[in-house]
């Protein structure tokens, strides 16, 4: 319907009036940004728009091992800043509303939805997303390879959040039963695949 | 260059012939009627002529374009963004079922910054686009200063950030003038009191027609079974929600579209914009799925972001919200059927009356195929029929096609009402559908179907699924507090819809590779691996080496819609028969191929000659062979193959199969759970095994939500959607999927898909609403008429149940 009553997490805080400086009382992101710069990346890559642009707030976070800093928006979603300031587009918004799981990206390793993360939020944390997955050659990982192989793609507009959700899984259980595959993706809805084939890839990716 | 086949000759050769004869039930009737359609047109469609051994078709191939979309790096509409976009945002009339615009004030949008655009009814046609209407009744404009739907879009802006864009949507202020609405069951829809829509009532269009002699066939019954059954409003559920991209350059447009028809899409936009179709370039090469929600990929949200983008002179983005795609987007019609059928005391159907009113919503893009009335037409024979047919207008939401265009909704009212003719009868279900299933011919218009394998599905499914040692009387075992239940069913539908055109190109490259050019758009069912396997076994080259191309209008041919489960035959046809091209120019240059001044094919004709692997070889001496790439590096630059075939008008191919439910109701709950499901399709040849696997599991998923959850609402008062978001629309996830389901494949061999493949896409979404509502029964012995099935309907049942006897 109109966008009247559609609530996202972004309409929800334009809703409650948030402001920049209103964002900055309730997230600590000031707090958070300094100290979060790893040794590993002295120098962050720059992204976004200018320092000091109107509502916006200067945070560092690390994207796929690169240390980033940008000049947030409070009211990004992480999925917006994946997609539209980093260009990493295969993080997908299929709901924008935490019901669908194609933005699933892991921070932490745990999965998390980017839809309903606030940029902000991701201030401080490692967040891995699907182009943070292949080699260092940039070839499919075994678990690229098992959906591949076992034919666990159809559209494919699912398949970044599925892939995101089974690393969170094989992360924490190398070797998962089809049933804690079929867990770990229930929440992210597929309309083409039956999700058969997908339960398949991930189980035989931790076979491999 | 177009291939021109020899109509006369292809007609008067053995291998036609033959494959005719092979057809069982073909009487010399039906193979003159054929005839006589195929020799009216010229190019014809090339009948199949089975071959003894593939080399490619059958087997299981994975896909390559699946390594992009597992990388993230594959572009989908969404990810698009030309220099200089702007993001559109479209208001629509969402407080209002039917209602008339009084005044409309967009001066606090405009006025907000950085919008660039706003469009109303009031300027939308300054840009070009001519004020005619899109569709007539009622009559629908890009944009009017009436709506007939809450979901009806009534003003669009571009702006800079899509948060202004959206912010700007709600700044225009509207004040409504109410209408008289309607948004009940469609039955009810046109009865005297209902409230009209239109002045002349809410009758979208009707067609009535007799088969045979009805009354004639009705006298000669001994028993009628008569019943009203319901259906749902569905959505088709993709993951990418709508999406385009509109740039103007000039008189030029170019647009990124997630469809499932790019070249439909193109003739649409010229023909919206008054341009000629060379002037439109239509792209979009990965989509997030389709299930016939982007079969008409443009409509008014597409129009209007090309206004906008007309109007700024920039490009302009507009992507769906999951909101709009439940409440703006197509949907399946709600349909009620009311049945009565006919048969004798053995079990044979001597007639069918048939009643049926579909909720068309307030505007239609399919008209009367929502009906769901074509499996009664061809899937049993029968002596007579009466078939009426009412498509009503109500305030809902708009209909159209949504994967199987709604044949579930007449296999659910035919296949319960012939589980119930068996049980009247006391005759075992599979034993009454082999008695009544068609042959070789439609019994509604005569014409004959292409190939018909659903003998060949109900007896080797039953046989799978153990029917014989599952069956048992309604309601007659109970274990504990679970009733269990076997039911079965068959489905028909039309496919490979009638009149697509068929075309495509096939090129040979200097280095012996080959690139298939084709507008059969990758829907995400593997589209253009099929027709480079397509491709490879016509040409006989190498699969590895052969790799098909699409998504863009610009460069492809029109080859119809993926809609319908159509495309490996229009475009498998189109592909197929440009490999032939390119196969006869190939071995007409190996002929005169040469090695140290010598021919290396010691042949007159280029007819000794046969190609496979890549390498062409003399058939006669297999040894004496020369490779694609030797046979290439003789000269040419490159072979294009091209074909353009136009298909007869009345053959369609039609699927067939039958299903098998085993299921458990937990009589505390009403849940039910499917422990066994067998699926015997007439897919005519497997092209891809991994592409019908791949439809089996996902199609039957769906058909289990159609069956069992899934249905859109509104609310009795106001009309306005309840549900339009996945938290409260019930699509399956990974823990619904059923414990065991099982495929069988019937080949049957169509006569005129490409070797013999007929669609698959869409039967596997029919097939669970087959057999489920007559599993469930069996478990219950209540049955249920209402479609979905869910916990609640069940309960109800459930407290009718009669106690054991």
């Amino acid at each position: 319907m109109s966008r009247l009553d559609r609530s996202t997490r972004r309409t929800f805080l334009r809703g409650a009036g948030v402001t920049a400086a209103g964002a900055a009382a309730v997230i600590p992101v000031q707090a958070s940004v300094s100290p979060a710069a790893p040794a590993a990346r002295p120098v962050a890559v720059r992204v976004g728009p200018p320092a000091g642009a109107p509502g916006t707030v200067l945070a560092q976070l690390t994207v796929n091992s690169t240390l980033y800093e940008a000049a947030i928006d409070p009211r990004w979603t992480l999925a917006d800043f994946l997609r539209d300031h980093l260009g990493l587009t295969g993080t997908k918004v299929g709901c924008d509303r935490g019901e669908c799981g194609s933005c699933t990206v892991v921070m932490d390793g745990r999965p998390v939805f980017a839809c309903m993360v606030i940029a902000a939020e991701a201030v401080g944390h490692k967040v891995q997303t699907v182009e943070g997955l292949t080699t260092p050659k940039g070839e499919l990982n075994p678990l690229q390879r098992s959906f591949f192989e076992n034919g666990a793609v159809q559209c494919g507009f699912c398949t970044p959040g599925m892939l995101m959700s089974a690393t969170a899984l094989l992360a924490a259980h190398p070797r998962p039963s089809a049933d804690e595959a079929r867990l770990a993706i229930s929440g992210n809805l597929c309309r083409c695949t039956g999700y058969t084939k997908i339960v398949d890839a991930i189980v035989r990716a931790g076979q491999a | 260059m177009p291939k021109n086949i020899d109509v006369a000759k292809l007609l008067s050769s053995p291998e036609f012939m033959e494959t005719w004869a092979q057809y069982p039930s073909l009487v010399e009737e039906e193979a003159a009627v054929i005839m006589e359609h195929l020799s009216k047109i010229h190019p014809t469609v090339p009948l199949t002529v089975p071959k003894a051994r593939y080399a490619v078709v059958g087997t299981r191939q994975l896909r390559h374009n699946d390594v992009p979309r597992i990388k993230g790096t594959a572009v989908y509409t969404h990810d698009v963004a030309p220099v200089g976009m702007l993001y559109g945002a479209i208001r629509y009339a969402a407080q209002h079922a039917h209602a008339k615009i009084k005044a409309i004030d967009t001066s606090k949008a405009e006025a907000l910054p950085g919008v660039r655009a706003v469009v109303t009814y009031k300027n939308v046609y300054n840009f070009g686009a001519p004020k005619r209407p899109i569709q007539a009744r009622p009559p629908r404009f890009i944009l009017q200063d009436e709506i007939f739907a809450p979901g009806d879009e009534v003003a669009g802006v571009a702006a800079d950030t899509q948060d202004i864009a959206e912010e700007a949507v709600r700044l225009i202020d509207i004040e409504w003038g109410p209408l008289p609405s309607f948004f009940g069951d469609p039955e009810s829809g046109l009865s005297a009191d209902a409230p009209k829509i239109l002045p002349d009532g809410n009758l979208g269009s009707e067609n009535i027609r007799d088969v045979g002699d009805p009354a004639k066939a009705m006298a000669a019954a001994d028993i009628v079974v008569e019943g009203r059954y319901s259906t749902q409003t569905l959505q088709h559920g993709p993951l990418e929600p709508k999406a385009v991209v509109m740039s103007w350059d000039g008189d030029q447009l170019t647009t990124w579209v997630s469809g499932q028809y790019l070249h439909g899409a193109r003739s649409t936009l010229a023909s919206i914009f008054g341009l000629p179709i060379s002037k439109v370039r239509t792209i979009g090469e990965y989509m997030g799925g389709g299930f016939g929600d982007k079969s008409s990929p443009v409509d008014k949200f597409a129009y209007i972001a090309g206004v906008l983008s007309k109007m700024t002179s920039r490009p302009v983005r507009l992507y769906y919200s999951r909101r709009e795609e439940f409440t703006s987007s197509v949907h399946k019609a709600a349909n009620v059927h009311r049945v009565k059928a006919y048969a004798k005391r053995d079990g044979t159907l001597t007639a069918f009356d048939l009643k049926t009113f579909s909720d068309m919503g307030a505007h239609a893009s399919t008209g009367s195929a929502q009906s769901g009335q074509e499996p009664f037409h061809r899937l049993y024979a029968y002596q007579g029929a009466h078939f009426e047919q009412r498509n009503v207008l109500t305030n809902r939401y708009r209909t159209g096609p949504m994967r199987d265009v709604n044949e579930s909704s007449g296999v659910f009212s035919l296949e319960i009402t012939m589980d119930r003719i068996a049980e009247q009868l006391g005759i075992d279900p599979v034993e009454l559908r082999l008695k009544n299933v068609t042959g070789a011919k439609n019994p509604y218009d005569g014409f004959p179907l292409t190939s018909n394998g659903v003998r060949e599905a109900i007896t080797r499914g039953a046989e799978t699924f153990g029917w014989k040692a599952k069956w048992h009387k309604p309601g007659a075992r109970i274990l504990g507090r679970k009733a269990h239940g076997v039911g079965m069913g068959c489905f028909a539908s039309q496919k490979g819809s009638q009149g697509t055109p068929m075309s495509g190109i096939v090129k040979i490259e200097r280095d012996g590779s080959v690139s298939v050019i084709t507008g059969a758009q990758d829907v995400g069912a593997g589209q253009l691996t099929t027709m480079a396997m397509i491709a490879a076994e016509q040409l006989g080259s190498d699969l590895a080496d052969t790799r098909a191309y699409g998504g863009d209008s610009g460069f492809t041919s029109d080859t119809g819609t993926s809609s319908s489960s159509r495309q490996t035959k229009s475009g498998g046809t189109g592909v197929r028969m440009a490999a032939v091209d390119a196969k006869e120019q190939l071995l007409k240059m190996a002929l005169a191929l040469q090695a140290s001044g010598k021919p290396v094919f010691p042949a007159k004709d280029a007819g000794e000659l046969e190609a496979e692997g890549s390498f062409v070889f003399l058939k006669a001496d297999p040894s004496k062979r020369a490779s694609f790439a030797q046979v290439m590096g003789s000269g040419a630059n490159v072979i294009i193959g091209s074909a353009t075939v136009i298909p007869p008008p009345r053959i369609a191919q039609t699927t067939f199969g039958a299903t098998f439910t085993e299921l458990e109701v937990d009589l505390d709950t009403g849940e039910v759970t499917v422990l066994d499901y067998v699926g015997a399709h007439d897919l005519g040849k497997i092209i891809n095994l991994l592409g019908v696997e791949q439809q089996f599991d996902g199609g039957l998923l769906m058909g289990f939500g159609f069956a069992l959850g899934e249905a859109l609402t509104v609310d009795p008062v106001k009309g306005f959607s309840v549900n339009s978001t996945w938290e409260n629309y019930p699509m399956a996830t990974s823990l619904d999927v059923p414990l065991k389901t099982r495929p069988v494949w019937v080949e049957s061999i169509d006569t005129i898909g490409p070797f013999g493949a007929k669609g698959m896409g869409e039967p596997v979404c029919t097939g669970p609403v087959a057999s489920i509502p007559n599993a469930i029964y069996n478990a219950i012995g209540v049955r249920i008429y209402d479609q979905p099935i869910t916990r609640d309907k069940i309960l109800a049942a459930i407290a009718q149940m009669k106690p054991a006897s």
